[in-house]
């Protein structure tokens, strides 16, 4: 019989298999990136699109060549811990603890860290691989730590750099090392006996750290590069499978195998070149040129429709963790929960479904539907979620809005996520047929993020949120502290639960965690707020018949498949 | 002349001036700020603070204007700013304006210049061939082509070229390829498949309005006195047209025309954006979205001054036009 709690099964092995990084696309942290460009793993079910004569794969695969793939969104920097846009980037320069399964929602040890033992639930014991070694050069440069290899004191460099760093996102999890949030805490606590082991102990369980950790904001980088430079914005020096060559984060970034890497045989490809062009057919247009190997572009189910019944294409489907939400500041009239169901019941998310998703999609309830193990089932959702706009003005009336009211609905404008405009629309029209009057403000994202979402300064707002794959995060958003710790944008505060989020926090045993997720998901249905979840839809990928890559976007990685863009390859040498 | 083309030289500090100060308090009164995007959603009050002291906009208002313009120390004690050729650094990449500068102005002039040219190559011979002869199915035509052009947005246009030319020929700029640009004298064959269909997109609307303004110029002055003395002295149709008229008829089309390199610049932050081409344009609406002042007010310092010298050519050129206007 499995056992149910990973923390045990991980600590149990004494983990040493290899296995893949999961999370090609996730990004959790970044994903304002992937929402444009339309990546993003997943727990749910890809699936391969077939052409009319599929064209044969050679039995072995070729080593050497180089791909090139499209991207939406300039990378502003690639330094891992502080930029968020060039994170999939990162992947490629830079080691990593080890990697994730998000089906399984295990860690996989096929990078830096050989094994993880886990003592107690806030004892952690890394220990590492030998050989590691940085590059000789990063975009041209030399590597300050040129030929030297990586060891626990770069380790934990890294770690106190992306605990502490302004800039650095969700520090809930190196706050919860140190003990607080003094930079110095965090260095004392963070323990190297020797070179190849690494160690910490937390002063609270945090069940999330497991998959924190291997998220692309926590690469490994050697410390004597982090000494020289204090911005890795524009340069790369790493011990990754590829090295920098060339770094232009609004026109292209090119990355060439690390001769020095620690992994005989890998990287398969001798480089990779990612192209940025912003506007989303001009970047369709060239993948279909076969100027690009493999599409960077949003895909529509039309293009996937297209490119499926082609043979020089492989295109996938999955589902997607991006979940629009409509947050509601509990003032009048939002502080009533009638009001709310109101809001609620009137939203038809069928219609969403069929409008915005082409008919292909499923409800979201407070976690993300795609996240089957912590999501609650889609019936009690669906049951839930019913459309009822007579019941609705019914609650209306009860709360003294007969008439209706007028509220003001803000979205970001969001550069390729036309979905967000389209759907406010949608629930406009949804929302008058109850006499809920909704006026749309469309703000560009910058002055979104600074001057709405932030201060908290909305009746409405619709965002989409990130897509993650752990269910910490989407809970925390209902988190009296809000989402990271460090600001609550709707004031909403209920004490219970507060208390039921924090204990699965610290809940071990994945089953226990479940009930208490379910019945934290449950309380939350019931206040319908302050965030209205609506529905989440397919994503799909797709790529030239000749570019293989170990598992695709949503499956979880094969047990012996090597760190990101190791074991890609393209039969074009 | 001279006096007054200096009168007009030395105007532009003053206009620079003004334009630099406007731009500078304009993206300070507008919400959002370089810090509070820099911090995303995880900000805090502090880390706000702290990133604004990290990027100096913590000082004074005259200060960071001061620092930038070039005429107060920086904290290292040196005068580094405009006036010193220095545009300071990006925020968020921390490059310098100047290096990206260097590498974008060539692709945006380009564009600039090979829109003009197509512009005028697609405006004014047909808006002369429409005045010559008005009413005919060539008149008819061409005022078509000119509500049709006028009417057809170009991000629209440059989107349609990109699609169907891909589905019908297979056919896409060379820059999506690559990610850079080749600049002409490296291989002038690419550099031309790639600015052509952009500059074209471009050069539309303003062919438009140079065709019909050229069209209307031209029916006034060929109903003028000296237009049919020309004429009755049995010149050739060519001479009395391209010779006496065309000159004439030119003066408010040259003025259009420097009007519309504003539209130039502001049309090519969309089509920079479409053709995948990475000059200022789409670098200063990317800046204006993340607020990276300093780029901005780079930018906009660079355009102003590009608009005022080539509207101080154009009025030059009314001289050259009409040898009785006189500057005075």
């Amino acid at each position: 019989m499995e056992d149910s709690n990973y923390w045990t099964r991980l600590s149990g092995r004494r983990v040493s298999r290899r296995a893949l990084l999961g999370g090609t696309g996730t990004l959790a942290l970044g994903g304002a990136a992937a929402m444009v460009v339309g990546c993003g793993s997943s727990g749910g079910n890809g699936g391969l699109g077939s052409g009319e004569t599929p064209k044969p794969v050679p039995s072995e695969p070729t080593i050497g060549g180089t791909v090139t793939q499209g991207r939406l969104l300039a990378a502003l920097g690639i330094d891992p811990h502080i930029d968020l846009t060039g994170l999939d980037i990162d992947l490629h320069l830079y080691p990593y603890l080890y990697g994730w399964k998000p089906g399984a929602e295990e860690a996989v040890f096929n990078n830096l860290a050989e094994s993880l033992e886990i003592p107690s639930p806030t004892e952690f014991i890394f220990k590492l691989n030998p050989g590691f070694i940085n590059s000789e050069t990063g975009g041209g440069k030399p590597n300050p730590a040129a030929g030297e290899e990586i060891t626990s004191t770069d380790v934990k460099q890294s770690f106190v750099r992306r605990g502490t760093s302004i800039t650095a996102p969700d520090k809930r999890f190196p706050r919860k090392i140190a003990g607080s949030s003094d930079p110095g805490a965090l260095e004392s606590a963070l323990i190297t006996p020797d070179p190849y082991t690494f160690q910490f102990t937390m002063a609270d369980p945090f069940v999330p750290a497991v998959r924190d950790m291997a998220n692309p904001t926590w690469g490994i980088v050697s410390a004597k590069v982090l000494d020289e430079y204090l911005y890795l914005s524009q340069d790369a020096f790493g011990a990754g499978p590829f090295q920098l060559e060339e770094f232009r984060g609004n026109e292209r970034i090119v990355v060439s195998r690390n001769p020095n890497y620690a992994q005989k045989g890998r990287p398969r490809m001798d480089g990779k070149t990612w192209i940025v062009i912003t506007e989303p057919s001009s970047l369709y247009s060239a993948f279909r040129q076969g100027q690009h190997d493999i599409n960077g572009s949003v895909l529509y189910r039309d293009d996937y429709d297209e490119l499926s019944g082609e043979s020089d294409f492989r295109v996938f489907q999955t589902p997607s963790l991006f979940y629009p939400v409509v947050h509601l500041k509990m003032k009048s009239p939002f502080d009533d929960v009638r009001v709310r169901e109101a809001l609620n019941l009137s939203i038809n998310r069928d219609e969403i479904i069929a409008v915005i998703w082409r008919g292909e999609g499923e409800y979201n309830g407070p976690i993300q539907w795609p996240q089957q193990k912590w999501a609650l089932p889609q019936d009690e959702i669906r049951e839930f979620y019913r459309y009822d706009p007579e019941r609705a003005k019914e609650l209306l009336a009860d709360a003294g809005y007969e008439g209706g009211f007028t509220s003001r609905l803000k979205l970001p404008k969001v550069t390729g996520a036309t979905f967000i405009a389209d759907t406010a629309v949608l629930l406009k029209e949804q929302w008058s047929r109850v006499g809920i009057n909704i006026e749309i403000d469309e703000v560009e994202l910058g002055s979104y993020i600074s001057s709405t979402l932030l201060p908290g300064n909305f009746e409405m707002t619709f965002f989409p949120n990130l897509p993650y794959d752990e269910p910490d995060r989407p809970l925390s958003f209902y988190h009296s502290l809000g989402v990271t710790g460090s600001g609550n944008w709707t004031n909403y505060t209920n004490p219970e639960l507060d208390k039921l989020i924090n204990a699965q926090s610290e809940e071990f045993d994945q089953e226990k965690r479940q009930q208490i997720i379910y019945e934290a998901e449950r309380m939350i249905l019931k206040e319908h707020g302050p965030q209205l979840t609506l529905t989440g839809g397919i994503q799909y990928s797709a790529r030239w018949h000749y570019v293989h890559l170990p598992y695709e976007i949503g499956q979880d990685p094969p047990d012996d498949v090597g760190p990101i863009g190791t074991d890609d390859w393209t039969e074009k040498v | 002349m001279r006096e007054y083309i200096i009168r007009r030289l030395l105007l532009i500090p003053l206009i620079m001036f003004g334009v630099s100060l406007l731009t500078f308090f304009a993206f300070r009164v507008i919400p959002g700020s370089a810090a509070e995007i820099f911090c995303g959603l995880e900000c805090t009050p502090e880390s706000i603070a702290a990133i604004k002291e990290d990027l100096g906009l913590d000082e004074p208002w005259y200060q960071q204007y001061g620092e930038w313009l070039g005429v107060l120390p920086n904290d290292d004690g040196d005068l580094n700013g405009v006036l010193q050729g220095e545009f300071g650094s990006s925020f968020f990449t921390r490059l310098p304006v100047t290096e990206e500068l260097q590498r974008r102005l060539p692709v945006t002039l380009e564009l600039m210049i090979m829109s003009m040219f197509l512009a005028v190559l697609l405006g004014i011979p047909p808006g002369v061939l429409s005045a010559i002869r008005p009413g005919s199915i060539i008149d008819g035509f061409v005022r078509f082509v000119s509500v049709l052009w006028l009417s057809i947005p170009s991000f629209y246009l440059g989107i349609l070229i990109i699609t169907f030319g891909a589905k019908w020929f297979g056919w896409s700029p060379p820059n999506f390829a690559t990610g850079t640009t080749v600049r002409f004298w490296e291989d002038p064959w690419v550099n031309l498949q790639t600015f052509f269909w952009p500059s074209l997109v471009l050069a539309v609307g303003i062919a438009a309005v140079i065709m019909r303004l050229t069209r209307s110029s031209m029916l006034e002055v060929l109903r003028n006195d000296y237009i049919r003395t020309a004429w009755s002295k049995g010149l050739k149709e060519r001479a009395v047209v391209w010779r006496h008229a065309l000159k004439n008829a030119m003066i408010p089309v040259i003025t259009i025309m420097g009007l519309q390199v504003g539209a130039l610049i502001g049309g090519s932050v969309i089509i920079e954006s479409v053709f995948g081409l990475n000059g200022m344009g789409i670098y200063l609406l990317e800046s204006i979205l993340r607020r990276d002042l300093l780029v901005v007010q780079s930018l906009v310092l660079i355009f102003a001054v590009t608009y005022v010298i080539i509207n101080l050519f154009v009025d030059l050129t009314y001289a050259w036009l009409d040898p009785r206007i006189r500057y005075s």
